[in-house]
């Protein structure tokens, strides 16, 4: 098995700085300084709904906080700006909102402010990039009374609670009056005020004095805010970001190359912490829809995966383990413990071939498009391993590394549906910080429908009524018949070489010695879990 | 005056059919109601905004558009840079002017052409000059050689190499960014490779040929010492061709600044096309490019005036060949 | 005689005696830095005809077990890598001789083109004159004053990269500066006395263009081809490395840069050598054109070329 050669060291940082730091409002010092972070990449924009990915807007949930929000040292949920929440049912979330909050503002947050900012995010109609986490059902809010919000899926849906922890919550004073303003300047409850964003260079924020976690029993974190400014740095090279926490430019550097991590062992001033994370990598390769012909033989379909070397793709990635040829990791609900990895074995994929082709399949014909997007750290080599491993075997490929303006629609159904039959490996990256099968299996592999462009499995090539109506039934149910049907639907999907699972990615940052950071597998970067140590 | 005219009205006809090009290149990349709201959007959504933008008229009434647009200094709202998704009927209240995002990045790409002709201009003379004075000597070769060096080398490599070099292994200077002094030593340097040789070698052959002149012999055989009349009374004399260089680098250093800017960071015009082309935001390409070309055909229209100007032997009224 | 009288008989004599081949050849044989041009530039040509013979290994081989090793270093099988290995343990040497075959290719098909259309639309406007020639050259003036590397990042991102239309947008972008030569070495050359003669023997126009005009003028032409392929070849890398060029795995040195840049701390011989592959051809390039005007213009011709 390939594992990471830096994790076992910064696993056990990660641990102790989970454990090492018992969050106490009254040992407060007054915050000073700038915490300074390289960030692979600048926003697209700083929007209320980016709070939900933190790749997409990193440091967001500095300034624009959640109803409640996952605790990145248990993995449980925690209040944030809700105290309290119940299950009506299986489609309703009563949640009770937290008095004396006021936005950076200075409007108060009302329960009809967190209503609407909640109906803003999670509309149909914006189809903002958060969608991807919604679904099957469509989500809604209104607030009963001062401080009562009543969120609504309109279809049951066990994964509300998490849906909640993933948008943030913005000034309905600015939606209503200046919504312009809502995707460059974003106005949050946190503990930091947006301060600027100098486009191509930083975006920052100011320590917020009035922020309600300063005097709240509950707050999160585990320290008061110990910094009086936050400055996220866009600096898309590797090099450039592990040079800017070594020269002591930045405090932290975000996802560094494990050729980075790895050279921090070695290097005074700054130390590499890393840790698993929910994101997988994966190749989908063309199946049911569009697809050529020849990619619907299950000797074609199971010889590209055995010429596959996914030990030394995980190996390639760095800091990465090799999954256990299913797309989840071990504890997520759904995991089935019987998948064993896929196997490597060249030998056999010939002959596969072989068996193929004297069926009268024409393997001459088999020309594979392996294709990823160049926002995907690492993509290029991968891409080019994963071309010279089918070659080895005699399968012809294209490899590709496409600008998410050709790769997105070639990979969505309202996109692809107008190709020709077509042999296409998306090599591609997906998060699923659910801690549940369902979405996974959902977005991955349900029938799209193509006059729902924008529904949960638009990115899917799969269809099978059978699946998908065994599917629909599993996400309806909860307990530990959810889990044995996922389970049971995971078998399923492996048994049909349908995508296969390159590695689980660990992922790290250069920190400069000094300060302490405590991260869950979502990978936030939060002021109020990064502490100044002597 | 006739020439003056000329060349201006040949520039201006230029940069009409760039904006012409720019304009129907960019239709060549597919449905710009699609480009803008990405493969999920709805027919709805798509109609809409093709209403609201007027992208179901006729393709030559849009083009006219665009161009009385230009006109006013309207280059379009930028698709993205600002936001992921936009209500379509919402577009001109949320979207943002492409041409302020570009007008607020020139003012960096100004200042590190700057600070690269800066460090080419005063390298480039001096070499020049000290190859000039003593002609076929060992220096000489060296400044020929290193001139075609400064020509050679690929940019960006150069750039990564001083990076590696002087912010990773020496940590004399940062990686990247923008705002201290110490961040444009680098860029400004990697730029200025190429300029040094090129001054470098008009330079020197500009002084060598005002050496061969009567004048420089008789202030010679009266006891001039050397030095000064090397580095007074031929370098005068020979600044028209050195500054017309000049000028002609300076437009090179607005292109070659687009991969010194990805380089380190820097948030110039460079920088901002290379991040548009990446997020196929269209409008703001096609506004970069057509400002990048008119500030790169005004630069050439007003160092061509220039070495006219200065130089009496070309009159205006005549083109020569 | 003084030295100066020396030099001037030597500057008659070389402007009188008819250079042959073998002249140029002491004179090269003479000057060191053209010389150790033109050898790097005849080795770099042999790697690229024969690469499938020089390279120790497959440029395309996957070797995952021998990733990033330095150069001068054995791979798990005892193979040897003289350059080093990439992160997919492919071996840079091999990769750099392939590499040279696609950017030496760009730089030569994609400034021949260019030479081709600016000379035929330079000789021929400068010949023939008139609307014809001031259309022409209005085109060249406004053209040459467009930023040709933004307008060429534009196209391809356009048209999408790759071999085929990095050659067609070069050729497109670069012809200008031929045809201004080759317009002004044509009105030159319309008034020459061989001209007049070939004219009053009823020679066709196009005859007279091409066979005699066109071979009195080869020689600056010759050193603007020369500097226009170091041109492409720096465009080449420039324009890959931003991934609007040639497209992987085919290896192209600007591609190797752009991959080599995320090891740039730690593995430095993945970016180095490729950019060192760049720059020595350019600069035995422009060396080489450097020494090609000297020794083919008349004035300064004796300094090479003395009966000594």
């Amino acid at each position: 098995m390939t594992k990471s050669r830096t994790a076992s060291r910064s696993l056990a940082g990660a641990c102790l700085c989970a454990f090492g730091v018992v969050f106490s409002p009254l040992a407060m010092a007054a915050p000073e300084g700038t915490l300074v972070v390289a960030v692979n990449q600048e926003p697209q924009d700083l929007a209320a709904q980016g709070a939900y990915k933190e790749i997409n807007a990193t440091g967001l949930r500095n300034v624009m906080e959640t109803l409640i929000a996952v605790d990145p040292q248990t993995g449980g949920l925690i209040p944030v700006l809700a105290t309290a929440w119940e299950r009506v049912d299986g489609n309703t979330l009563r949640f009770t909102i937290r008095e004396g909050v006021t936005f950076h503002d200075g409007t108060p947050m009302t329960a009809e402010a967190v209503a609407t900012s909640i109906n803003w995010v999670w509309s149909p109609d914006n189809a903002f990039t958060i969608q991807e986490y919604a679904g099957p059902g469509t989500i809604s809010a209104a607030a009963l009374d001062e401080s009562t919000v009543e969120v609504t899926s309109d279809q049951a849906d066990p994964l509300l609670e998490f849906r909640m922890s993933l948008g943030g919550i913005s000034s309905a004073e600015q939606l209503a009056n200046s919504p312009e303003k809502h995707f460059d300047t974003p106005v949050g409850t946190g503990p930091y005020r947006f301060n600027e964003w100098a486009r191509g260079q930083y975006w920052d924020a100011t320590y917020n004095e009035d922020w309600w976690g300063l005097s709240a029993e509950d707050a999160y974190g585990t320290t008061a805010p110990d910094f009086a400014a936050l400055k996220f740095v866009f600096r898309s090279e590797d090099a450039a970001r592990a040079a800017m926490v070594q020269s002591g430019e930045a405090q932290i550097a975000m996802f560094p190359s494990a050729s980075e991590c790895e050279r921090a062992v070695d290097e005074d001033g700054y130390a590499c912490v890393t840790g698993p994370s929910t994101t997988y990598l994966y190749g989908r390769l063309d199946h049911s829809l569009h697809a050529d012909m020849l990619l619907q033989d299950p000797r074609i379909r199971e010889a590209v995966f055995l010429s596959l070397d996914i030990d030394g793709i995980a190996g390639l990635y760095g800091m990465a383990s090799v999954p256990q040829g299913q797309l989840g990791a071990r504890g997520t609900i759904g995991f089935n413990e019987n998948v064993g990895p896929y196997d490597y074995d060249p030998e056999r994929a010939m002959e596969l071939l072989a068996e193929a082709e004297a069926d009268g399949q024409d393997i001459s014909g088999l020309n594979i498009e392996v294709v990823g997007r160049d926002t995907t750290p690492r993509i290029k080599p991968i891409v080019e391993a994963i071309g010279a491993m089918l070659g080895s075997v005699g399968i012809g490929t294209d490899i590709r590394v496409q600008t998410p303006q050709e790769f997105n629609p070639r990979v969505r159904i309202a996109g692809y549906a107008n190709e020709p039959g077509r042999q296409m490996m998306q090599v591609h990256v997906k998060q699923n910080p659910s801690g549940d099968y369902g979405l996974l299996l959902l977005s991955n592999y349900a029938c799209p429908n193509i006059d729902d462009p924008t529904g949960p499995s638009r990115s899917s090539v799969y269809c099978d009524e059978e699946f998908d109506s065994s599917l629909f039934e599993a996400m309806a149910s909860f307990g530990d018949d959810r889990d044995q049907s996922m389970q049971e639907l995971v078998q399923y999907v492996h048994d049909r070489h349908l995508i296969v699972p390159l590695a689980l990615l660990d992922r790290g940052y250069l920190v400069e010695d000094g300060i302490e950071f405590v991260f869950g597998t979502d990978h936030r970067i939060q002021a109020v879990y990064v502490d100044k140590v002597e | 005056m006739a020439y003056l005219i000329k060349r201006i009205v040949n520039s201006a006809i230029i940069l009409f059919l760039t904006v012409s090009f720019v304009f129907f290149a960019g239709r060549l990349i597919g449905d710009p109601a699609l480009n803008m709201l990405g493969p999920g959007a709805s027919d709805v959504a798509l109609e809409n905004l093709r209403r609201a933008a007027g992208l179901n008229d006729p393709i030559l009434i849009q083009y006219f558009r665009y161009v009385v647009n230009l006109l006013s200094g309207d280059f379009g709202i930028s698709y993205r840079y600002g936001f992921s998704v936009l209500p379509s009927e919402r577009l001109s209240e949320i979207g943002q002017p492409v041409i302020d995002i570009v007008l607020e990045r020139l003012p960096a790409t100004f200042f590190l052409a700057a600070a690269a002709m800066g460090f080419a201009v005063p390298i480039g003379v001096f070499m020049g000059v000290t190859a000039a004075a003593y002609p076929r000597s060992a220096a000489d070769r060296i400044v020929t050689v290193l001139s075609l060096a400064g020509v050679s080398i690929v940019q960006f490599w150069l750039g990564l190499m001083l990076i590696v070099f002087f912010a990773v292994q020496l940590g004399w200077l940062p990686t990247g960014g923008y705002g201290e002094w110490q961040h444009v030593i680098l860029p400004a340097l990697t730029l200025a490779a190429r300029p040094i040789g090129r001054i470098a070698q008009v330079t020197r052959s500009a002084v060598l040929e005002e050496l061969a002149k009567p004048y420089i012999m008789t202030a010679h055989a009266k006891g001039v010492p050397v030095n000064r009349v090397v580095y007074l009374h031929s370098l005068k004399n020979a600044a028209i061709p050195i500054v017309t260089m000049i000028g002609d680098e300076l437009s090179a250093l607005l292109t070659g600044a687009i991969l010194v800017e990805k380089i380190f960071a820097w948030p110039g015009i460079g920088l901002l096309i290379i991040d548009s082309l990446s997020r196929s935001d269209l409008p703001l390409i096609q506004a970069s490019i057509v400002v990048v070309a008119a500030l790169v055909v005004c630069v050439n229209l007003l160092v061509d005036l220039a070495y006219r100007l200065l130089n009496p032997r070309i009159r205006f009224g005549k083109t020569e060949a | 005689m003084d030295t100066n009288s020396i030099e001037l008989e030597a500057r008659k004599d070389a402007r009188d005696v008819r250079v042959t081949g073998s002249d140029y050849l002491r004179a090269i044989l003479k000057d060191r830095v053209a010389l150790a041009a033109s050898i790097f530039l005849v080795i770099l040509v042999v790697f690229t005809l024969g690469a499938e013979f020089f390279a120790p290994h497959r440029p395309m081989g996957l070797n995952l077990r021998d990733g990033l090793l330095p150069p001068f270093s054995s791979g798990s099988k005892g193979e040897f890598y003289l350059l080093g290995t990439d992160e997919l343990g492919r071996d840079i040497f091999s990769r750099l001789i392939y590499g040279a075959r696609v950017s030496v290719s760009v730089g030569l098909i994609g400034a021949g083109l260019s030479c081709l259309l600016g000379v035929t639309m330079g000789l021929t406007a400068g010949y023939r004159g008139g609307l014809y020639e001031d259309i022409v050259m209005r085109l060249v003036d406004g053209m040459l004053s467009l930023p040709s590397l933004l307008v060429a990042l534009f196209v391809l991102f356009v048209l999408g990269g790759g071999f085929v239309n990095l050659i067609l947008v070069f050729s497109v972008l670069h012809w200008m500066v031929f045809a201004r030569m080759a317009r002004g070495l044509a009105l030159d050359a319309r008034t020459a006395t061989y001209v007049q003669a070939a004219k009053s023997l009823g020679t066709t126009e196009i005859r007279i263009v091409f066979y005699h005009i066109l071979p009195n003028v080869a020689a600056p032409i010759i050193v603007l081809l020369t500097l226009e392929i170091a041109i492409l070849i720096l465009s080449e890398a420039s324009l890959s490395f931003l991934g609007f060029g040639v497209q992987p795995p085919d290896p192209s040195w600007g591609l190797m840069i752009a991959d080599g840049r995320e090891h740039i701390r730690s593995a430095w011989w993945l970016v180095t050598f490729p950019g060192l592959a760049i720059f020595l051809t350019a600069l035995s390039l422009n060396l080489l054109a450097n020494w090609v005007r000297a020794v083919t213009d008349p004035v300064q011709r004796w300094r090479w070329i003395t009966a000594s």
